[in-house]
């Protein structure tokens, strides 16, 4: 892989994909996971300890993809 | 894999035996069989009908004794180099989808945490879809390639596709699949570690189960292949590419010329080239990537069709390919080629085994019965050690009961569809490919469950009759009566099976 330039592109580029996983993937991930749990073998209040810290780090991310927000938008005023 | 415990050793041990020494009782039934034309010929259909079972079951254990060794995590790595990671090209061919599902995919592909990728909607759907399509692979930075010309398979626009296609190593995921962020990560590694290894396949983890009960039912039917089928596949080195969710090096797809145009399920057809270059394959038994089963009766007997369609060609191409010469493979890759490729005639031996029994109790045919005594010490033996068996191998991946009966069922009430399919395919017609409808075509009307119905009248006529005349022979009669009831029971399930899943909402992403 060639070393690459970082560019203010290439930057905001890496802290879009950043909010679309925060934002976008996490709940599709804690989705996929809350459907297929009860295939583990976990005991039940295991999985909704499991389920419930799964909401917890939907919530965060969505504080995540907000911060990252305002740091794309604050890059991209800056690096003007 | 952990090692297994010795008392599972044993029960492989005895179903191994048990099944061996069934085995050579039909045979002897059989061969002592001199009853007229009539009888012989439907003692040899029922014959085969067994040793199909027997076969696929035999495959099965043997495939278990194989993987006692193997300890967990038994794959080689290469250690990455993340300032020098190898190229790696996504396709994502589809044709027609929703976008809400193709938007999700396209979430997951950009959320993987792998730098040294490229990312390319390959959309082979009708021209209406052609710029909401474009317009969703831009907003998220992936590559579109539309074609000149329309494909008529997966496999065609792929092959339109591989010559721009200049990474190290390449990876096919279908619209309805996410993987998880370390995919790549993980399999690129196992590659690195040998060119002698063409591809790493990991498996399909069906997660919108809560749907409909065909979901639920397909999901199972599908781990059962994924959880130790794909195992001991892997571990023969036989292991062939699903057609999703793989990870392969270039140069070899591009070796073999592209991926095979002439089968519907063109990922087996082209494994079984790739292995005859001499190449090895591995199967990765951890899940990386979620994805959708069919949720309705019909979309479940498209996919099952096209399935049986593909890998029964590819038996007839196997077999005319070894007496040209032309097939390199050992012979542990053979015997697992065949297996896979002849699972598929279970539609006409689940259609034999169950009209033996209505023939017996409606028109007396055969007219003989084997000694009870031989018959059932050496059948339920078999019987019950097999799905012990079967079963004990699945509850340690705690799977339940119901849930291993769910899929033996889903598998039972595809019979229609792999029988038409098989038999189109051993003859070498040619089957139109049709896309697995995820998002559910309804249910069959009732005139179209006719090969359920007619075959539960049926049973429930031989039943019938097999009462009124139940004191001739209490015990050739009765398990035939059993039998029959069993049949009905299971072929009733397709009207629960058959209904329409609930309604889903749509989701609609505004990423901004």
């Amino acid at each position: 892989m060639p070393k690459t330039k970082i560019t203010p592109e290439f930057v905001l580029q890496r802290i879009n994909e950043a909010r679309i996983k925060e934002e976008l993937a996490i709940p599709i991930y804690a989705s996929h996971i809350k459907q297929t749990m009860f295939w583990s073998g976990i005991s039940e209040d295991k999985q909704e300890k499991i389920i419930a810290s799964l909401k917890v780090l939907e919530s965060d991310s969505m504080k995540h993809s907000k911060m990252l927000k305002v740091v794309y938008n604050n890059f991209l005023k800056y690096s003007k | 894999m952990k090692k297994r415990k010795p008392i599972f050793l044993l029960l492989l041990f005895l179903s191994f035996v048990g099944l061996v020494f069934y085995f050579a009782v039909r045979l002897y039934i059989f061969f002592a069989n001199h009853h007229g034309i009539l009888n012989i010929t439907i003692s040899l259909f029922l014959l085969l009908s067994e040793s199909h079972s027997i076969l696929h079951s035999l495959g099965f254990i043997l495939g278990l004794i194989r993987l006692r060794k193997k300890g967990v995590n038994y794959h080689r790595r290469a250690k990455l180099d993340l300032n020098n990671l190898p190229s790696v090209s996504i396709l994502v061919p589809a044709r027609n989808e929703p976008l809400e599902v193709l938007e999700l995919t396209f979430i997951s592909l950009v959320s993987l945490d792998y730098q040294n990728k490229k990312l390319v909607f390959l959309d082979g759907s009708d021209h209406e879809y052609k710029k909401a399509n474009s317009e969703l692979a831009k907003k998220y930075n992936i590559d579109y390639f539309y074609p000149l010309t329309p494909p008529r398979s997966k496999a065609e626009i792929i092959n339109q596709y591989l010559p721009q296609v200049t990474s190290k190593y390449l990876s096919v995921f279908d619209a309805d699949q996410n993987p998880l962020p370390e995919f790549l990560s993980d399999t690129v590694s196992l590659l690195e570690h040998s060119k002698k290894i063409a591809f790493v396949q990991t498996p399909q983890l069906y997660s919108n189960l809560h749907v409909s009960p065909i979901a639920r039912g397909a999901a199972l039917q599908q781990s059962i292949f994924y959880e130790n089928v794909c195992e001991a596949k892997g571990e023969s080195g036989a292991m062939f590419c699903c057609g999703t969710n793989f990870l392969m090096q270039t140069v070899v797809l591009k070796k073999v010329g592209g991926f095979d145009e002439n089968s519907v399920t063109e990922d087996f057809a082209t494994s079984v080239k790739i292995h005859s270059l001499g190449y090895r394959s591995i199967y990765y038994n951890h899940v990386r990537v979620f994805g959708m089963a069919p949720e309705t009766f019909p979309a479940y007997l498209k996919q099952q069709f096209r399935w049986s369609a593909g890998s029964v060609g590819v038996l007839r191409r196997i077999f005319l390919d070894s007496i040209h010469g032309k097939l390199h493979l050992n012979i542990a890759q053979k015997w697992e080629y065949f297996l896979s490729a002849t699972y598929y005639f279970v539609g006409w031996s689940f259609l034999v085994l169950m009209l033996c029994p209505i023939l017996f109790l409606l028109f007396k045919i055969p007219s003989y019965f084997a000694n009870p005594y031989l018959y059932l010490g050496t059948f339920i033996p078999y019987y019950t050690l097999t799905l012990l068996t079967f079963y004990a191998t699945m509850k340690k991946r705690h799977y339940q009961l119901k849930d291993v009966f769910s899929g033996i069922i889903m598998g039972s009430l595809s019979y229609p569809a792999l029988i038409q399919s098989s038999t189109a395919a051993i003859f070498g017609r040619k089957s139109t490919f049709v896309v697995t409808d995820k998002r559910g075509t309804g249910n069959l009307s009732f005139w179209k469950l006719w090969p359920w119905t007619v075959m539960i009248a049926l049973n429930i006529a031989a039943i019938t009759n097999g009462l009124f005349h139940l004191s001739e022979n209490y015990y050739a009669i009765g398990i035939n009566i059993l039998w029959c009831t069993y049949h009905a029971l299971l072929l009733s399930r397709v009207f629960k099976l058959n209904r329409r899943p609930q309604a889903e909402k749509n989701q609609v992403l505004n990423y901004t």
